[in-house]
C-alpha cells in the first residue's frame, strides 16, 4: 500500500510539475515564437500516439517495453497532462468550424471517457469487495445457470410436498423472469435498490398465504434471489468496467484520422502562415 | 505480473480466456460446450467426448469406454454407443463475439467510418464549409467582400487566401507537404525566424497594397497573419497579442538595426499625417527615435514624450485653467467646470473643438463700449474689426434702430451721443483700435467707463491682447494676432476613449485646477494610466489597448485593390 501511495504521490508531482512548467514557460514561448499553435499542437499530438500506442505495447508482451502496469500510469497521467496542452493549443477558445468542433468534441469525449474510466476502475473494485460474493465475469452465466435451475428446483418441489401451487405459481408469475438473465442494470450502478426491496416485498405478502413447508421454501427462495441479486450487481459493474472501453478507444482512433487531417489542412491552409 | 499468474495447481482447461475472438453459443445459457468454437467462429460441438476403445488380452473386439472428464460430471451412465461414438452429444451453436473481440471489430467500424466521413467532407459539395475554420470577421465579411468572393477560387472565396483553395485535395496534401518548414519537419518550428512574411502573407498585400505602415524605419516587413488571427468568430478581429510587438520592440537587436535605418532617413519621412478633423500636437521625434527596448507597460514602457521631454504647450492663446475652475459661475447660473468646455464628440471619444463662438463668447463677449453692451466688433479677422470700428457711427445707428428709436433725429441724436461719449473716453479712432487690439487688463481699460457698481456676470472685454498674442506687423499697418493652436489629441500615437474613462473624474488624471500657464501641458504621465493598467490595476494593459502597427503615416496605404 505504501508502494502504491509513493507512486501515485511521484505520477501526480510529476504531472503537477509538468503543468506548472508548460504554462510558465507558455508564454516565453510566446513572446519568442509565434507558432505556439504549431509546437503544442506537435506536442500533442505526439503524446496522443504515444497514447494511442498503449494499446497496441499490450498486444506485443514479447517486446521489452516495459511492465504494462509502468506504462498504465503513463497513459493516466499524460492523458490528463494533454488537457494542459489542449488548452494551450486552442488557447481556450471554443473552435467555430465544423471540422475543429468535430475535433473538439472527439477530444473531450477520449477525454472524458478516459477520466471516466480512472474513476470506475480505481472506485468500482472497492464497491464490488464491500458487496461481496466476488466472481469472475466469465463465470456469471454459469452461475446464473446454476441459481435459476436450484430456484425452479425449489419453486416446484412445494407442489407434490407441501400440495399447494402457490409458491410455483408465485416464482412464474414474479421470479421467474428475474432468474432468466441480467437485471436491474442502471439500477445496480446507481446503488439504487427499490426494485430488489420490491420483490423482498412481495414475497412477504406471498408469506401471509403459505404454510409452514411453503414459508421454508419461500425463505430458501429468497436467499436465491438474493444471490442472484448479487450476481447482478457484479455483472453490472463488471460489464461497466469493460464497456468504458468501448468508448475510449475507437473513438482514439477516429480522432487520430482526424487530427491527421487536421495537421495536412492546416499546413494546406497555412502555406507557412501561423 | 507474476502474482496474478494461475497457481500449478489451477485447472487450465477451464481457465476463462477472454482474448479470444469466439466463444461458445450456449455461454449466455451458462452450459457452454467444453469444446467450445475454432478460432474461425466455426461451432466444433460434436459430442461429449470421444470414446476409447479398450481390449483385454484375448477380445477380438474389444470395449468402447467413455471418456468424460471427471469435472465435466465423468464418464457417463449409458457408456459409448456400440458402434464407437458418444451416446451424448452437443447440441450445436452459433457461437458468438467475445467482448474483446466486438470491441475490436467496432474500433474498425468507427476508424472506417470516420475515414469515409473525411472522404465525403474533403470531395462533397460542403467541403468548404465542412474544411472552413470558422466564419471570417467582419472586417473580411461586408458587401464587398460578398460580391467578390464568388470571383476567386473555392466556394466561399477560400482561394483569395489559400493558394490550396485553388484545387481539391491533391492540391491541398501538395501545398501541405510544400511548405517550408512543413508537417515532416515538426523540429524546426520551436525556434527560427516567426514573423517573416509568408505565402498567406503576400494573400493579404495583394487586397491591402502597402505593407510597411509602421515606422519608416522597420527593417522587415512583419507578417500580417501572425498578428491578424482570422477565423476566429464573425465578430471583430482579435486584437494583435503583445508578443508580436515584443518580438521587435522587445528585442535589442532588431530596435539597434531600426536605430540606425532611422538615422539614414531625412526627418520628413517621419512626419504624421493629420486625420481629417484632428489637430495633433506636434513633438519632436528623440534622437534614438521610438527604439527604447521594452517588455510591457506597466513595468519599462517609455514615459510619454511630453513629459520625458519637458515639453510645453506652445499655444499663443492664454489661458489659466485654474482660475477658471476656481468657482466661477457662468451667466446660466452654474458654476464652470470642466465639462463646460470639454464636450465629448458624438462617438465619445474625443472633445468637440473649443470655439470662441460656442466655449468663450458667453462670458468674454467683446464688450469694448459699457453703456452699450450689446455692441461687439466680430471675431476673428483683424482686418473685419478695423471696419467694424471705422463704420461705429453705422454700427450705433443699427443699434439704435434695433433699440426701438425708429424715428431718424432720434436715431442721430443716440448715436452723436454715443460717438462723444466714447470721444471722451479713448479721444479718437486711433486710440480706441490700439485699445481694442493691444490692451491687456481689463481693470484700466474699456471697461473703466463702467458705472463704479455696475456688476455683471460676463469677464470684462480688456482687448484682443488679453487672450491673444497681438503685435505689429500686419498687413496695411494692422496687428498681427498670433494663430491659436489648440491640439486636440496629445498623444498621437496611442488612442485614448474618454467615454470608456468616464468613470474617473477628469481631476484624478489632469492637474488642471493646478496649471495656471497656457505652456502647462496637463496630459497625465504614465504613471497615472499604470495605476489602473497594469497587472495590479486589472485593467487591459497589453499593446493594442492604445496602440495600433498600423499608424498614419505618410501616404496611407490602407487600401483595398480588387485583384
Amino acid at each position: 500500500m505504501k508502494g502504491f501511495v509513493r507512486r501515485r504521490l511521484l505520477w501526480v508531482g510529476l504531472l503537477v510539475a509538468a503543468t506548472i512548467s508548460v504554462v510558465s514557460v507558455f508564454p516565453v514561448w510566446a513572446g519568442a515564437t509565434t507558432r505556439t499553435a504549431y509546437l503544442t499542437g506537435w506536442l500533442l499530438f505526439g503524446l496522443m500516439v504515444l497514447l494511442t500506442g498503449y494499446n497496441w505495447f499490450k498486444k506485443i508482451p514479447y517486446l521489452p517495453l516495459g511492465r504494462s502496469e509502468l506504462w498504465l500510469q503513463f497513459h493516466i497521467y499524460v492523458g490528463l497532462f494533454t488537457g494542459v496542452l489542449f488548452l494551450l493549443h486552442v488557447g481556450g477558445r471554443w473552435p467555430t468550424g465544423w471540422f475543429e468542433l468535430v475535433l473538439t468534441i472527439l477530444y473531450l469525449i477520449v477525454m472524458a471517457s478516459g477520466v471516466l474510466g480512472i474513476f470506475i476502475s480505481r472506485g468500482w473494485p472497492k464497491r464490488l469487495t464491500a458487496r461481496g460474493g466476488e466472481v469472475p465475469f466469465e463465470r456469471i452465466p454459469v452461475i446464473r445457470r446454476e441459481l435459476r435451475e436450484r430456484a425452479e428446483a425449489l419453486a416446484l418441489s412445494t407442489v407434490p410436498e407441501a400440495k399447494s401451487a402457490t409458491v410455483a405459481e408465485f416464482y412464474l408469475r414474479r421470479v421467474h423472469d428475474f432468474f432468466g438473465g441480467p437485471r436491474n442494470f442502471l439500477s445496480h450502478l446507481f446503488e439504487i435498490r427499490l426494485p430488489f426491496n420490491a420483490l423482498q416485498s412481495d414475497f412477504t405478502d406471498l408469506k401471509r398465504f403459505l404454510n409452514e413447508r411453503e414459508k421454508q421454501v419461500a425463505d430458501q427462495l429468497m436467499a436465491l434471489v438474493r444471490q442472484k441479486d448479487g450476481l447482478d450487481y457484479q455483472h453490472a459493474l463488471q460489464l461497466t468496467l469493460r464497456l468504458w472501453l468501448f468508448i475510449h478507444i475507437p473513438i482514439t482512433y477516429s480522432l487520430m484520422l482526424w487530427a491527421i487531417a487536421h495537421i495536412v489542412l492546416v499546413y494546406g491552409f497555412s502555406a507557412g502562415a501561423r | 505480473m507474476k502474482d496474478q499468474l494461475p497457481s500449478p495447481d489451477f485447472d487450465r482447461s477451464r481457465y476463462e480466456r477472454p482474448n479470444q475472438d469466439w466463444e461458445c453459443g450456449w455461454t449466455c445459457d451458462g452450459c457452454p460446450c467444453r469444446i467450445g468454437p475454432s478460432p474461425a467462429g466455426k461451432c466444433r460441438a460434436t459430442a461429449e467426448c470421444r470414446p476409447v476403445l479398450e481390449k483385454k488380452e484375448g477380445e477380438e473386439k474389444g470395449r468402447w469406454r467413455c471418456t468424460r472428464p471427471k469435472e465435466h460430471g465423468g464418464p457417463c451412465a449409458d457408456g459409448p454407443r456400440p458402434d464407437g461414438n458418444c451416446a451424448c452429444p452437443i447440441p450445436t451453436c452459433q457461437p458468438r463475439r467475445s467482448l474483446r473481440n466486438q470491441r475490436g471489430r467496432l474500433c474498425l467500424a468507427i476508424t472506417a467510418a470516420t475515414a469515409a466521413l473525411l472522404l465525403i467532407g474533403f470531395f462533397g459539395p460542403w467541403r468548404w464549409h465542412f474544411i472552413s475554420a470558422g466564419p471570417v470577421s467582419s472586417h473580411h465579411h461586408g458587401v464587398a467582400f460578398s460580391q467578390l468572393r464568388h470571383s476567386w477560387p473555392g466556394e466561399e472565396g477560400c482561394g483569395a487566401c489559400h493558394s490550396a483553395a485553388h484545387g481539391d485535395v491533391r492540391e491541398w496534401v501538395r501545398t501541405a507537404f510544400g511548405t517550408r518548414p512543413g508537417p515532416l519537419q515538426p523540429h524546426r518550428f520551436p525556434g527560427g525566424a516567426t514573423s517573416e512574411m509568408t505565402e498567406l502573407d503576400r494573400h493579404c498585400v495583394a487586397c491591402h497594397p502597402g505593407h510597411a505602415f509602421h515606422q519608416p524605419n522597420v527593417t522587415r516587413d512583419h507578417s500580417c497573419s501572425a498578428c491578424h488571427r482570422e477565423h476566429q468568430g464573425p465578430g471583430r478581429m482579435p486584437a494583435p497579442r503583445d508578443t508580436e510587438c515584443l518580438s521587435c520592440h522587445g528585442n535589442g537587436s532588431v530596435m539597434e538595426a531600426s536605430l540606425k535605418k532611422g538615422e539614414q532617413l531625412p526627418p520628413a519621412a517621419f512626419n504624421y499625417r493629420h486625420t481629417s478633423g484632428r489637430v495633433f500636437y506636434q513633438v519632436p521625434r528623440p534622437e534614438q527615435g521610438y527604439t527604447k527596448v521594452f517588455k510591457s507597460f506597466a513595468e519599462d514602457h517609455p514615459e510619454f514624450q511630453l513629459h520625458s521631454q519637458r515639453l510645453t504647450d506652445t499655444n499663443s492663446l492664454r489661458f489659466n485653467h485654474a482660475l477658471h475652475l476656481s468657482g466661477l459661475v457662468q451667466k446660466n447660473g452654474q458654476t464652470l467646470e470642466c465639462a463646460s468646455c470639454h464636450q465629448p464628440d458624438a462617438a465619445g471619444a474625443h472633445f468637440q473643438a473649443i470655439t470662441y463662438a460656442k466655449h468663450c463668447q458667453g462670458c468674454h463677449a467683446l464688450q469694448f463700449d459699457a453703456r452699450n453692451p450689446q455692441l461687439r466688433p466680430p471675431h476673428g479677422d483683424p482686418a473685419t474689426v478695423r471696419a467694424f470700428l471705422r463704420s461705429l457711427p453705422t454700427q450705433y445707428a443699427d443699434l439704435a434702430r434695433r433699440s426701438g428709436l425708429t424715428a431718424q433725429p432720434d436715431t442721430e441724436k443716440f448715436v452723436t451721443e454715443q460717438m462723444r461719449h466714447l470721444r471722451d473716453r479713448v479721444m479718437n479712432g486711433e486710440n480706441l483700435e490700439q485699445q481694442i487690439f493691444f490692451a491687456a487688463d481689463p481693470s484700466k481699460q474699456l471697461a473703466a467707463g463702467a458705472a463704479p457698481n455696475h456688476t455683471t456676470e460676463r469677464a470684462r472685454f480688456a482687448g484682443c491682447a488679453y487672450c491673444h498674442e497681438v503685435g505689429p506687423g500686419g498687413v496695411d499697418g494692422l496687428p498681427r494676432i498670433a494663430p491659436v493652436f489648440t491640439p486636440d489629441r496629445w498623444l498621437i500615437r496611442g488612442e485614448f476613449h474618454h467615454a470608456k474613462h468616464a468613470i474617473v473624474a477628469c481631476k484624478e488624471c489632469h492637474t488642471a485646477a493646478t496649471s495656471r500657464q497656457t505652456s502647462d501641458i496637463i496630459i497625465p504621465a504614465k504613471q497615472s494610466c499604470t495605476e489602473c493598467h497594469s497587472p495590479a490595476g486589472g485593467v487591459a494593459h497589453n499593446c493594442a489597448t492604445c496602440h495600433s502597427y498600423h499608424t498614419v503615416h505618410g501616404p496611407h496605404a490602407h487600401q483595398h485593390a480588387v485583384r
